[in-house]
């Protein structure tokens, strides 16, 4: 322990700048970050909000700043170090190392989280076990590969230039993935893999470096770990289809699908489509929603579509991501859309009209607690969801206009299906009329089960974004940006929860394809 | 008594390049064993694989008897090492160093380090990295010898330092001479024959030779054989006899086993008509070049015949 000390003590005195520094940036965030969610509005507030986001970046560079130099004092690269030929254990090294991000990084971090969440409304000490999963994921995804990163290199210019290499392979690979896939298909958990097998190789390749200093055997696991990583990606992205199925079992041969689907074509609605690029081309089908049983919900994640022309020409997509798409038990009509490939489609307008099979990957979920108040002027705790209030949100015109903002505990609320009345005019009218009205929807939150989601602020501002069926696909005889959302009002927020995770299939037929492609860009 | 530090076939390569081959040495507690040999021959490879900073290709060696790849920790609180190229903690003021390193020396000698630091006339306040060379070196020493290790390994230590420091440094080691072993490296053989009580040469990562420098300056003799008239060499002198040369009617050579009369007995066979027959006891640095001499004539020849025993393209 006395050598732990020692250690520390020598590391604390010898950056005292960079530590300044780093709780400089962390309280300047924690002070600056409410503004996100405190009531005001104007220039001098979107100044605020800025710096704020800056500050939100500033603070992993700061780590950045402290890991690189602490680790490098002892560095463990190369061997002239004086350090080498001198009783440190490396066990108690490594834990003066641990013992100064504990002290200088995850104190300060987990205090400037605390700080955020108080100032949010929400009391900390009910948030502990969230605070410290997030402190893990913290962990996983930031602190520990750079603390991997500066075990491997010589000094602070390389471990730079090694992170700026990392960044720039992510998203070569990013780039690469999304070239090789263009359909790509939500996969529930898939996240999941990466954070567990970053924690083991980060961890593993600071162990041998402390342990053993084998610099190339570490350095070479630092590399299969993220190109491992992505080959698991790369080969999951390759077989969509075992992985939908295996997330979305296919439902047993009896059981009636969750809910019917029927091509509603009329005089307003017709199959349209949208041409992004000479790859990439989308059509919108309108349909007919029913039998969504009450108290619950549908929402469509993922969609596999066969055309089939009549003279027998077949084209069928790969499991592409349907963002979502959310059915109550009283909708009625909605458009899916569809991404097909440019020659099949323009192959299919030969033969139109056409058949359309539609597979769907499901997730049913279930009406849990309903909370409905009068919304009051100032804030309103929501259980379960967070704390919203409404706020006069400054217009790019120079007019203010009243919207709702919220903040939860750190990680997005659970899914909330919202419910309010909007009003044409001000807030300012005391009894609008009804044509003044109009009822108002939103969804938000997600079905994560984590306590925590990684990021910088413990506190999570949801975008909530109302509809409703005037203003929705476009057809609004009123500009959406004339709605207020008004203290006042009535609003029901309903908490929903994941029941299951299924497949459907239906056939929709007599499909009449647009044959004039009209490029929107 | 077992030997401080003993190696065994100890060998190292980088890539395709053998810098130690099969290394055999011991050194013996209260030793002063200077390791000496040219730029490049695999001095500083050696101390490294030693202090475990490197690690063998082939081979072993213990120090204080252990595993030199199990050397870590607190095995190092009776080992003292520096090194010209030493990275030295820069930021860190002369105080500060000793402070940080007193904690870990169970053993460490507040008195011994006030006396160090009176002898070296250390600035106590002044960081390492505005610090001259020598001064540098000195605070190196002083960090190592305060905790009167039991084994003080120099790598190269008194190179690019001026003489008054050097024999400040000198001077501070014979001072502990009589309660530690001292391994020390270096290519300048003037600085070492004064001191060291055991001597290796090593050259293209070979041991020449490894022993007591009473018993090196015992087995070797400069003769010079006075002849009635100048002759040929023979071809088939002895292998003992390094670098022989004939001038006029005198033949030289270095004698590397010489043992008394039975060496004058020999030469007397091989030269029945000599007039005259001188034996010089030889400084430590004739020896070294007589025997570096010979390593190159041998590399020659050996090249030479290699060549000649390629076919003609």
């Amino acid at each position: 322990m006395n050598q732990i000390l020692n250690i520390f003590r020598k590391d604390t005195r010898r950056f005292w700048p960079e530590i300044v520094l780093s709780l400089v940036i962390t309280a300047a965030f924690a002070l600056i970050y409410p503004v996100q969610w405190l009531p005001g509005t104007g220039e001098r507030v979107r100044e605020l909000q800025y710096l704020a986001s800056v500050f939100t970046g500033l603070v992993p560079v700061s780590w950045w700043l402290l890991i690189g130099r602490v680790v490098h004092a002892e560095k463990l690269v190369g061997d002239r170090q004086f350090w080498i030929t001198r009783p440190y254990e490396w066990k108690k090294l490594l834990g003066a190392k641990v013992l100064f991000l504990l002290v200088w990084l995850y104190l300060p971090f987990i205090a400037a989280q605390s700080v955020l969440l108080a100032e949010a409304g929400f009391h900390p000490l009910s948030y502990v076990p969230g605070l410290l999963f997030g402190l893990l994921l913290a962990t996983g995804i930031l602190v520990l590969p750079l603390f991997a990163i500066a075990a491997v290199t010589a000094n602070f210019a390389r471990m730079t230039l090694t992170l700026l290499g990392v960044l720039i392979a992510l998203l070569g690979a990013a780039f690469a993935a999304n070239m090789v896939n263009r359909y790509t298909a939500f996969i529930p958990s898939s996240d999941r893999i990466s954070l567990p097998v970053m924690l083991c190789l980060c961890g593993a390749v600071v162990l041998i470096q402390y342990a053993s200093r084998r610099v190339w055997q570490a350095r070479v696991l630092l590399i299969a770990g993220p190109v491992l990583i992505a080959a698991v990606l790369f080969a999951a992205s390759r077989s969509q289809d075992s992985l939908v199925n295996r997330y979305y079992p296919l439902p047993a041969s009896a059981s009636a699908a969750p809910f019917q689907l029927q091509l509603a074509p009329d005089s307003r609605r017709q199959v349209t489509d949208i041409r992004i690029s000479d790859n990439v081309k989308f059509i919108n089908v309108p349909l007919l929603v029913a039998g969504v049983p009450d108290g619950y919900a549908i929402q469509i994640d993922n969609l596999r579509a066969t055309f089939t022309g009549q003279d027998g020409f077949s084209w069928t997509s790969p499991w592409q991501s349907s963002y979502g798409q959310r059915f109550l038990p009283d909708t009625e009509q909605t458009e899916l859309q569809i991404r097909i490939d440019p020659a099949a489609y323009e192959r299919l307008l030969k033969t139109t009209p056409v058949s359309l099979h539609l597979r769907l990957a499901l997730t049913r979920i279930k009406a849990g607690v309903t909370t409905s108040v009068v919304f009051p002027r100032g804030n309103v705790e929501l259980p379960g969801f967070g704390i919203c209030a409404t706020r006069p949100n400054f217009a790019f015109w120079g007019t203010t206009d009243e919207n709702m903002d919220c903040r939860s505990a750190l990680h997005l609320p659970q899914l909330t299906y919202l419910v309010t009345v909007w009003q044409d005019g001000p807030c300012s009218t005391i009894q609008p009329t009804p044509e003044h009205t109009a009822v108002a929807y939103g969804w938000t939150g997600n079905l994560d089960p984590d306590p925590a989601e990684f990021g910088i602020s413990s506190v999570w501002t949801p975008n909530v974004t109302f509809s409703n069926r005037r203003v929705h696909n476009g057809m609004a005889d009123l500009s959406s940006t004339r709605w207020r959302f008004c203290p006042g009002v009535p609003f029901r927020a309903t908490q929903y929860h994941l029941v299951n995770r299924t497949q459907a299939s239906m056939t929709l037929t007599n499909i009449v394809l647009p044959a004039n492609v009209v490029p929107t860009s | 008594m077992n030997p401080t530090i003993q190696t065994h076939d100890l060998s190292m390569r980088f890539g395709q390049t053998e810098v130690l081959h099969e290394i055999n040495l011991a050194v013996p507690e209260g030793a002063i064993y200077a390791l000496v040999g040219p730029n490049g021959a695999g001095k500083t490879t050696m101390i490294k694989l030693l202090m475990n900073i490197l690690r063998p290709t082939a081979g072993g060696a213990e120090v204080l008897g252990v595993d030199t790849q199990r050397l870590a920790g607190e095995v190092f609180s009776s080992i003292g090492y520096v090194s010209e190229n030493q990275e030295m903690p820069d930021a860190m003021t002369v105080e500060a160093l000793l402070d940080f390193m007193r904690p870990f020396y169970p053993q460490w000698d507040r008195e011994l380090e006030r006396q160090l630091v009176r002898q070296f006339d250390l600035p106590l306040k002044r960081k390492l990295k505005h610090l001259s060379r020598g001064m540098r070196m000195k605070a190196a020493f002083a960090s190592s010898l305060a905790y009167r290790p039991s084994l003080i390994v120099l790598d190269e230590p008194f190179t690019g330092l001026d003489p008054l420091v050097r024999d400040e440094l000198i001077e501070s080691l014979l001072e502990r001479a009589a309660e530690t072993t001292i391994f020390l490296s270096s290519h300048d053989l003037a600085e070492i024959e004064s001191f060291a009580s055991h001597v290796g040469y090593l050259e293209d990562g070979r041991m020449l030779f490894s022993e007591e420098m009473t018993m090196l300056s015992e087995r070797f003799r400069e003769v010079t054989v006075t002849l009635a008239a100048p002759v040929k060499l023979p071809h088939d002198l002895p292998s003992a006899w390094l670098v022989p040369e004939t001038v006029d009617c005198a033949v030289r050579f270095v004698h590397s086993e010489y043992r008394g009369d039975a060496s004058e007995r020999e030469v007397a066979a091989i030269f029945p008509g000599a007039r005259d027959v001188a034996w010089e006891a030889m400084p430590l640095r004739s020896i070294f070049l007589a025997i570096a001499k010979t390593g190159r004539t041998q590399n020659h020849a050996a090249q030479t015949t290699a060549g000649d025993g390629r076919p003609e393209a």
